[in-house]
C-alpha cells in the first residue's frame, strides 16, 4: 500500500513538472536550471587567470583544478594547485563547499610545510587579487535571492532571458558582494552569457562576459564556462579566466580530496 | 672515480653524513614516465612533450639587516630547486643554496644542500627519504609538538622557513582516511644553532668542541604521529623519543682553563593538537609534555620536565585576518634558586635556563598576528607579536611585502626583541634587533 502511494506521489509530481516545463519557466526556475547545467559530476582542468591592471600591467596565475560532486550534488569538493607564478607554485587549496552550512577549507603553502585549516566566510572578497570573487567561483544558493524577469535580449548571437537577481537580506548581500545582479541566461541551453553586478551602494560595478563555453558532459548536457572576462567599471581593471584543458571525469578517486594530495 | 662518486665524497667531507646519504638516495631512484590524469600530469609529471623529465625553479635575493649604528648582516642568496618529475609511484627533488653574507655572524660564503629527497608512493603508503624539514603542529608559530628537525636561531631572514634546518630523515606515512599514521626515523643528530655564538666568555674560558652523538642505532631518534582528519575537525596525537633538537650548555675544566660546549640530551615528548571551526572563527590548540630521560644535572644542561600548551582563535574580515593565541608552560619540580659553586657554573646555569625558557614555574604568553592584503593582494602587511607576562620578554615583527611583479617582491620590516638581563630575548636583543629590507626574484 505504502509503495503504491509513493508511486502515485511521484507520478503526480512528475506530471506537475511536465506541465511546468511545457510553459515559460519562472525567473527562479531559469536561475535554477542555469546552475544545474553547470553542475558537473567531476572534472579535471588546467586554467589560467590573467589579471590586467588599469595601466595594462599583467599578472598571470596558472592552476590545476579538480572538482567532484557528493551527496547528490549538494556538496562539491574542490582542489586547486597553483603552478605559476614561481612564488606561489605548489600552493594548494582544498575545499568542501556545502549547500547548507559554512564550507570547510584548507590551504597548503610550501613555505608553511603543512596543511592549515582556514576559516573564511568572506566569499565576496577578491580571488587571488583578481576582479572575480570567491562567490563567483562557487555555485550560488538559489534560495538566497529574489528573482524577476526583466526582458529577453541577444548576447553574442544567443537569445537570452534577462533576470534581475537581488539578495534576500543584508547578510546575503555582504556574503556575495553585490546588491543587485542582472544575469543574461541562454534560452536554449540555460548557460549564463553575461552578468552585470551592482555593488553594495548600488553603483554599477562589474560586467562579466562569457566568451566561450564547452559541453563537458555530453550525455547529461553539462557545460563549463571556458573563457570569462570580468571588467571592473570603477577601477578599470580586468580579469580573464580561461580553461586551457578540461576533462570530464566522474570517477576521480575520493583520496584526491584529502590533505594528502594537497601536500603532494 | 666517476663524477657521481666524486660529488658524494666532497659532500661527505664538507657537510657530513646526512647530506651524503641524501645524495646517494637521490641518485639511486630513477623514475620512468607514464601517462596520468590531466591533474596529475599538470603537476606531478613533466610536460606532455616528454622532452624533459625535470623542472627547475628557485630565486635570487639580496637583503640587509641593521639598525642606526650597525649593519647586522648583508647577504646575497641564490637557490636552485630541481624537481625530477616522476609518476604516480614517486618523484624526487633537491634544493641547493648559495649564500654570501657578511655581518655579526662573520663572513660566510658557500653552497649547501637545503633539501634533497625522494618520494615513493605505494598505494596507501607514502615514503620520503632524504634531507628534509618536517614540521608538526597545528598552532600558529608556537608548536610544542614540533621536535623532528632543528632550528637556526641566528639566521637573518624575513622568511620564517629559513629558521628551519633540514636533516636526514626516513619518513613513512600510512593513509587510511580519516586517519594518517606518520613515522619518522632520524638516524643522525643535528643540533639547533644557538644564539650564544657571540657571547663574551670570561678570562680562562674557551669554546670547546660540541658533543655530537655517534652514528649508532641507539643514538637515533624517532617520532610517530597519528592524525585524524575530518571535514569539521582535525587533530593528532604524537610521540617523539630521542635527542632534543636544543642541546644544553656544559663545561669541563682542564689545566689550561675551562671549555664550554653543547651537550645533547635525550627526551620523550607526548603531544596532541587540533583545529576546528566554530561559526566564523577558527580554533586551534596544541599541547606537549616533555619528559627528559634524566633529571637535570647541577648545571641544568638538560631541563626539567615541562608541559606546554597553546590555544588560539582566528578570524577573517574581508582582507584582514587576525590570529590570537595564548601560549602557556608549566615546569615541574622548578626551583628558581640558582645554587652553584663557581661563577662559571652559575653563568652556565643562567644560560641553560634562558635557552630552555625555564625561568619561571608558570609562563603565560599571548601572541597576536594581524595581517591585511591591500592593493589587489600585491601588498601584504603583517605583524607578529608576543608578550610573555611571566618573564616580561616580548617580540615584535611588523613586515610589509610588495609584489612589484609576478616574479619580483620587495620586503621591508623590523624585528625587535625585549626583556630583562636574565632572559633569552633580553640577551639576543643586543645582536638581533634590526630593521630589514630584501629584494627577491623568483624563477
Amino acid at each position: 500500500m505504502k509503495k503504491i502511494t509513493l508511486t502515485a506521489v511521484i507520478l503526480f509530481i512528475s506530471g506537475i513538472s511536465n506541465v511546468a516545463s511545457s510553459q515559460t519557466p519562472t525567473a527562479k526556475e531559469v536561475q535554477h536550471k542555469s546552475i544545474e547545467v553547470t553542475r558537473v559530476t567531476g572534472t579535471e582542468a588546467i586554467s589560467t587567470l590573467i589579471i590586467i591592471g588599469k595601466n595594462g600591467e599583467k599578472r598571470v596565475r596558472k592552476m590545476s583544478m579538480l572538482s567532484k560532486l557528493y551527496d547528490n550534488g549538494l556538496t562539491e569538493k574542490k582542489m586547486v594547485k597553483f603552478t605559476e607564478p614561481a612564488d606561489v607554485k605548489g600552493t594548494g587549496f582544498l575545499s568542501y563547499d556545502y549547500h547548507d552550512k559554512p564550507d570547510d577549507k584548507w590551504i597548503f603553502m610550501p613555505a608553511l610545510r603543512k596543511t592549515r585549516r582556514i576559516i573564511s566566510s568572506e566569499n565576496a572578497k577578491s580571488f587571488m587579487g583578481s576582479e572575480f570573487s570567491y562567490a563567483d567561483m562557487a555555485l550560488p544558493t538559489v534560495e538566497d535571492f529574489n528573482y524577476k524577469f526583466l526582458t529577453e535580449e541577444t548576447v553574442n548571437g544567443e537569445a537570452c532571458y534577462v533576470l534581475e537577481i537581488i539578495p534576500k537580506n543584508k547578510d546575503s548581500e555582504e556574503e556575495n558582494g553585490f546588491s543587485k545582479k542582472i544575469s543574461y541566461i541562454g534560452k536554449k541551453d540555460f548557460v549564463i552569457r553575461k552578468a552585470v553586478y551592482f555593488n553594495l551602494t548600488g553603483e554599477k560595478e562589474k560586467v562579466m562576459t562569457v566568451k566561450s563555453i564547452t559541453e563537458v558532459d555530453t550525455k547529461n548536457h553539462r557545460y563549463k564556462l571556458k573563457e570569462i572576462e570580468m571588467i571592473n567599471l570603477l577601477n578599470n581593471r580586468k580579469s580573464i579566466s580561461t580553461i586551457e584543458q578540461i576533462k570530464f571525469n566522474p570517477h576521480i578517486p575520493d583520496d584526491y580530496f584529502t590533505t594528502r594530495y594537497v601536500e603532494k | 672515480m666517476n663524477d657521481r662518486n666524486m660529488v658524494s665524497v666532497i659532500l661527505f667531507q664538507k657537510s657530513g653524513f646526512s647530506q651524503c646519504l641524501t645524495l646517494l638516495t637521490f641518485l639511486v631512484f630513477p623514475f620512468t614516465l607514464h601517462s596520468q590524469d590531466l591533474f596529475e600530469s599538470s603537476f606531478f609529471e613533466s610536460d606532455s612533450s616528454r622532452q624533459a623529465n625535470y623542472q627547475l625553479g628557485g630565486y635570487f635575493r639580496s637583503g640587509i639587516f641593521g639598525n642606526e649604528n650597525t649593519i647586522r648582516e648583508k647577504y646575497v642568496e641564490g637557490t636552485c630547486k630541481l624537481v625530477i618529475t616522476g609518476n604516480k609511484y614517486g618523484n624526487a627533488q633537491a634544493e641547493m643554496r648559495y649564500r654570501a653574507s657578511n655581518g655579526i655572524n662573520g663572513e660566510n660564503n658557500g653552497f649547501w644542500l637545503r633539501e634533497g629527497y625522494v618520494n615513493l608512493y605505494f598505494g596507501k603508503f607514502d615514503f620520503r627519504i632524504g634531507q628534509q624539514v618536517v614540521v608538526w603542529g597545528r598552532a600558529d608559530g608556537f608548536n610544542p609538538t614540533n621536535h623532528i628537525t632543528p632550528t637556526d636561531f641566528i639566521v637573518f631572514s624575513p622568511d620564517e622557513d629559513d629558521k628551519r634546518l633540514s636533516t636526514f630523515i626516513a619518513k613513512g606515512t600510512y593513509n587510511c582516511y580519516p586517519f594518517k599514521l606518520e613515522m619518522d626515523w632520524i638516524p643522525g643528530y643535528k643540533a639547533s644553532i644557538l644564539p650564544f655564538g657571540n657571547a663574551s666568555l670570561p678570562t680562562g674560558v674557551s669554546r670547546g668542541e660540541d658533543h655530537t652523538p655517534s652514528l649508532k642505532w641507539k643514538n637515533s631518534s624517532f617520532g610517530v604521529k597519528l592524525d585524524w582528519e575530518k571535514p569539521t575537525f582535525d587533530g593528532s596525537v604524537s610521540y617523539y623519543k630521542g635527542y632534543h633538537k636544543m642541546p644544553g650548555l656544559n663545561y669541563a675544566c682542564s689545566s689550561g682553563g675551562a671549555e664550554i660546549f653543547t651537550l645533547p640530551w635525550k627526551t620523550q615528548v607526548f603531544g596532541t593538537d587540533f583545529s576546528t571551526a566554530a561559526g566564523s572563527f577558527g580554533l586551534r590548540g596544541e599541547c606537549a609534555f616533555t619528559l627528559p630521560d634524566s633529571e637535570p644535572d647541577s648545571l641544568f644542561s638538560s631541563p626539567c620536565k615541562q608541559l606546554e600548551y597553546t590555544l588560539g582563535v582566528d578570524r577573517e574580515w574581508g582582507n584582514f585576518s587576525l590570529i590570537v593565541q595564548y601560549v602557556g608552560k608549566y615546569i615541574f619540580d622548578f626551583d628558581k634558586e640558582i645554587t652553584a659553586q663557581t661563577p662559571l657554573a652559575k653563568e652556565v646555569i643562567r644560560y641553560n635556563r634562558m635557552l630552555f625558557s625555564q625561568l619561571e614555574a608558570w609562563n603565560h604568553s599571548v601572541s597576536i598576528r594581524p595581517s591585511i592584503s591591500l592593493m589587489h593582494e600585491t601588498l601584504k602587511c603583517e605583524m607578529f607579536g608576543l608578550v610573555n607576562f611571566s618573564t616580561e620578554e616580548w617580540f615584535l615583527m611588523p613586515k610589509a611585502t610588495y609584489s612589484i611583479s609576478d616574479a619580483l617582491t620587495f620586503c621591508i620590516g623590523v624585528q625587535l626583541f625585549g626583556g630583562g638581563t636574565n632572559t633569552l630575548y633580553g640577551f639576543i636583543k643586543k645582536s638581533r634587533n634590526s630593521g630589514f629590507a630584501e629584494l627577491k626574484l623568483s624563477f
